[in-house]
């Protein structure tokens, strides 16, 4: 059992808020600098480059966990993370599915939404607009990521917006969430933080990063037997000593 | 009217305005984007507690004619500056949502085009 680092909350460019450095080689070398050993890639509502940066990751040691960061028709962010891309692939048609179509200026106003290779080439443009809200409530989409084996977390619950303390004014404590996102660098009520640790869902850290720079600054740290998505799982359900705190 | 005036007889702190002014009918008060983005009439005054720079990303996306933040809930800089390359006039009030929505009906501002 050793301690492993985890940020498993990495926007890429397909995101349309995502900084156009956010490229699977960049990222991936970024997180190795930042000491890392594990990350998930979550785009909103989309998976599309997850392949691209398993695959820029293959050979340095860096694990790459497929995922996705939801927003529910409560306008709620929640993280899926899954055991393999196909998993993140299916969710992400079901959600995008109740989206809208981009039209020409919505690149402008939202940011280009880009489908990259594992170099950073462009490969294409994603059409649905990603930055709306699905139309799947919270509790639908804990089930549907949870439906793929995935991990279901609600995003940043601390932060003033998207989040479920923002939309909803407090944490439901009777949803199966696997764990719950902080996030050490926002800003957050005084104790809010404190109290919903209380709630007893394990507790994730992760950076939202939409830029190089901010890889790592939050992060998980893991007690496991290794860096992947078995063992994630197994560490939020303390399996056999295992477990997660955030830094 | 013109929505200098609606500010004035509001009593709105703009946190932007545009050197030209507008006309205004219409309104609408909604703190979820996404349906502000689908169900917003164009032209439409916005007032809501959200601040998120988002909020200026579909008010122009909506084509609305301007955001009122109520409650006192002031935006980031970042969401002012977005403002200004949108086009998109700011106010602030420290009336909530219903208060300023009665008193926008008050003055003839309807919700939907007649």
């Amino acid at each position: 059992m050793k301690t492993y680092q985890a940020d498993l909350h990495i926007h890429s460019k397909l995101s349309p808020c995502g900084s156009w450095d956010m490229t699977p080689h960049r990222v991936v070398e970024r997180a190795k600098t930042a000491g890392l050993d594990l990350i998930a890639i979550c785009d909103h509502n989309a998976a599309g480059n997850v392949g691209a940066f398993m695959e820029a990751a293959e050979g340095t040691g860096l694990v790459v966990i497929a995922g996705m960061e939801i927003t529910t028709s409560e306008e709620i962010h929640v993280v899926g993370l899954f055991p393999d891309r196909e998993s993140a692939r299916d969710v992400a048609n079901s959600v995008q599915s109740t989206l809208p179509i981009t039209d020409a200026r919505y690149a402008s106003r939202f940011g280009e939404q880009v489908l990259m290779d594992p170099a950073g080439n462009i490969l294409g443009y994603e059409k649905h607009a990603l930055a709306m809200a699905t139309t799947f409530t919270l509790e639908e989409t804990v089930s549907l990521i949870q439906d793929r084996n995935g991990l279901a977390i609600p995003a940043h619950i601390e932060r003033p917006s998207f989040s479920v303390y923002s939309q909803l004014g407090d944490l439901p404590r009777w949803m199966p969430f696997d764990a719950v996102e902080v996030s050490p660098v926002a800003q957050r009520p005084i104790g809010l933080r404190e109290k919903f640790a209380r709630y007893g869902f394990p507790m994730v850290g992760s950076s939202d990063s939409h830029f190089l720079h901010e890889i790592g600054r939050a992060r998980t740290l893991m007690q496991a037997n290794g860096a992947s998505f078995r063992e994630l799982e197994a560490a939020l359900r303390k399996e056999e000593g295992r477990g997660v705190d955030y830094a | 009217m013109k929505l200098s005036k609606i500010a004035e007889q509001l009593e709105l702190s703009a946190l932007w305005f545009p050197r030209e002014d507008r006309e205004v009918s219409l309104g609408y008060a909604s703190d979820m984007l996404s349906d502000v983005l689908v169900r917003a009439p164009r032209g439409a005054l916005l007032a809501t507690l959200q601040t998120h720079l988002n909020v200026i990303a579909v008010a122009a996306q909506a084509g609305l004619s301007g955001v009122i933040f109520t409650n006192n809930k002031h935006p980031e800089d970042r969401v002012i500056e977005r403002a200004e390359i949108e086009d998109i006039p700011l106010y602030v009030t420290p009336s909530n949502t219903f208060e300023i929505a009665g008193r926008l009906f008050a003055i003839g501002v309807r919700g939907r085009a007649s």
